[in-house]
């Protein structure tokens, strides 16, 4: 059986998993940024998930789940409701038009984000990777 | 849910005399040395002084504009204060104008705020008209905003972009053409027959782009040998006018793919005209998404646009079809004298081999490297740079 996505073992295996995926080490090798996901209620998700990703020379340094009421900086914020993440984790929807559509949204260096487009795309290919339950 | 943007376009012979008709006294002309001594400068200002408009001229545009540049065009801009913002010139011209236009409207922003996910308002202070010399880039349609940023050493060109960076109206008039050289009337009009192939593969294709992919390359087909052959043929001038700027709505709306990120990174480390680069690229980033072994999406594309185009027949498999839209490339490559390998152009071994691994990872970088059908790492783009140097077939 699958893990379910945003729950604390879904992370630490989609940690393991992006260490091991050579093509975002190499589309990410010079990235510096830590990043934090908040997925809103949305279809059968009936609460927020947050997760944090320390993203680090083409590696995850850390990672986990983040509580509501925790204050957290990060240099990034990529949000967006459950169902156009759905979308985005099955390849249905393209990080960068989700973007531009509103479907999601993004706080941080935007500029930064345009030259890493590619690393982005292994951030989500590395969740194929895994077998993940959805909501 | 996706987006077709298109300014609005006057084409055909005498469509510059519309200027006219567009409201607005003040207008910032954007140009080059070149566009001036090449007396085009002359044929927008009579029309100008003809329609009691007043105008400034920006002429420091370079090839590959630098950011300084185009800061600099936005300072004089703002102390100008233009109902206008014409671009006249190449795609550096437009891309320039571009910028500066968003940094007249927002003095407030950084070249590094052009990027696709901010609102800019743009057209309160000014509209922008675009006004293409060359057949090529399509700048005049699409919201991209190529700026060469040289820091420590290193030269990058930043693909900015935003969906509001489209110029208000593109007046597509073939009278601008009629000097432009074989040489570049060739390597411009195969940038746009790389940007209606890449665009008809690119992961964000659409309906409409592909539509407009069809009917340019069937222009081009058609007319780039005449246009070649005799620059003063002016139906066939106006017809490779009408397909870069159709071939600029193909791919303004679908996005170039990995053999634009090649031609940036080529063109920034050995200043190599970006229609020379990208239309050499072409059949060897065809070649490797058709030879894609986990899916047949881009040769089936291909082959199905090789036979509505005439080039394979209906009865051909997709890879037969596939291989001949290749080949029709090569032989037009042939027909108009690009050159097809980077020996060819003269970039020497060495300095290749120095700068390959940067060339490698600097692809990367590029938002066109991402929306391929077949996916890239720097090694493969190392090793299709290596090929391309070499006039070497695809075999992987
Ligand atoms: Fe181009």
């Amino acid at each position: 059986m699958g893990l379910k996505f945003g729950t604390a073992e879904w992370i630490k295996v989609y940690i393991e998993t992006l260490n091991k995926n050579k093509d975002y080490e190499d589309a990410a090798k010079t990235w510096e940024g830590d990043f934090l996901f908040i997925i809103t209620p949305d279809g059968n998700l009936d609460h927020e998930i947050r997760f944090y990703v320390d993203l680090w020379h083409g590696k995850a340094r850390s990672g986990r789940a983040v509580g509501l009421d925790e204050k957290l900086e990060t240099a990034f914020v990529f949000s967006g409701k459950w169902g156009n993440f759905h979308k985005l984790i099955q390849k249905k929807l393209d990080p960068i038009q989700g973007l531009m559509q509103g479907k999601f949204a993004l706080k941080g260096d935007m500029g930064k984000v345009m030259r890493a487009v590619r690393a982005a795309q292994e951030l989500v290919n590395t969740i194929l990777m895994i077998d993940t339950e959805v909501y | 849910m996706w987006f077709f943007d298109s300014p609005k376009i006057i084409f055909g012979e005498d469509s510059l005399s519309h200027l006219e008709q567009i409201v607005g006294k003040k207008c910032f002309i954007v140009t080059d040395p070149g566009i001036i001594k090449a007396k085009l400068l002359d044929i927008l200002t009579d029309v100008l002084k003809e329609a009691e408009k007043e105008w400034k001229i920006f002429n420091e545009v370079e090839s590959d504009p630098k950011e300084e540049t185009i800061l600099k065009g936005a300072k004089i801009c703002q102390e100008y204060e233009p109902d206008l913002i014409i671009a006249l010139g190449g795609g550096s011209a437009i891309d320039a104008a571009k910028g500066i236009w968003i940094l007249y409207e927002r003095p407030e922003l950084q070249i590094d705020d052009m990027h696709p996910f901010i609102k800019l308002g743009l057209g309160t202070k000014a509209k922008m008209i675009a006004i293409p010399t060359t057949s090529g880039t399509g700048a005049e349609t699409t919201w991209a905003i190529v700026i060469t940023r040289i820091s420590d050493g290193i030269t990058t060109k930043l693909e900015q972009a935003n969906r509001e960076a489209i110029p208000t109206y593109a007046i597509i008039d073939p009278i601008f053409t009629k000097d432009l050289p074989p040489k570049l009337t060739a390597a411009t009009a195969f940038d746009a027959l790389a940007h209606l192939l890449e665009g008809l593969i690119s992961d964000w294709r659409n309906d409409f782009s592909d539509g407009m992919s069809l009917k340019a390359m069937d222009l081009i087909r058609t007319y780039l040998v005449r246009a070649y052959n005799d620059g003063h043929d002016m139906e066939a001038r106006e017809k490779i006018h009408n397909a870069a700027t159709i071939a600029g709505l193909a791919f303004g709306n679908s996005q170039a793919i990995m053999g634009h990120a090649m031609g940036h990174v080529l063109g920034a480390n050995f200043h190599i005209h970006h229609g020379m680069a990208v239309g050499l690229f072409l059949p060897y980033i065809l070649q490797y998404c058709i030879n894609d072994p986990d899916k047949n999406e881009a040769k089936q594309i291909l082959s199905k646009f090789s036979k509505m185009q005439g080039i394979a027949l209906w009865a051909d498999s997709d890879d037969v079809a596939a291989q001949k839209l290749v080949q029709e490339i090569k032989n037009m490559q042939e027909q108009v004298h690009m050159a097809k390998s980077l020996k060819e152009l003269g970039i020497k071994k060495e300095e290749f081999e120095e700068k390959l691994e940067l060339m490698g990872n600097q692809c990367l970088e590029s938002a066109s490297a991402t929306m391929s059908p077949r996916s890239a790492t720097s090694d493969v783009f190392m090793r299709v740079f290596q090929y391309a140097y070499d006039g070497k077939d695809i075999d992987f």
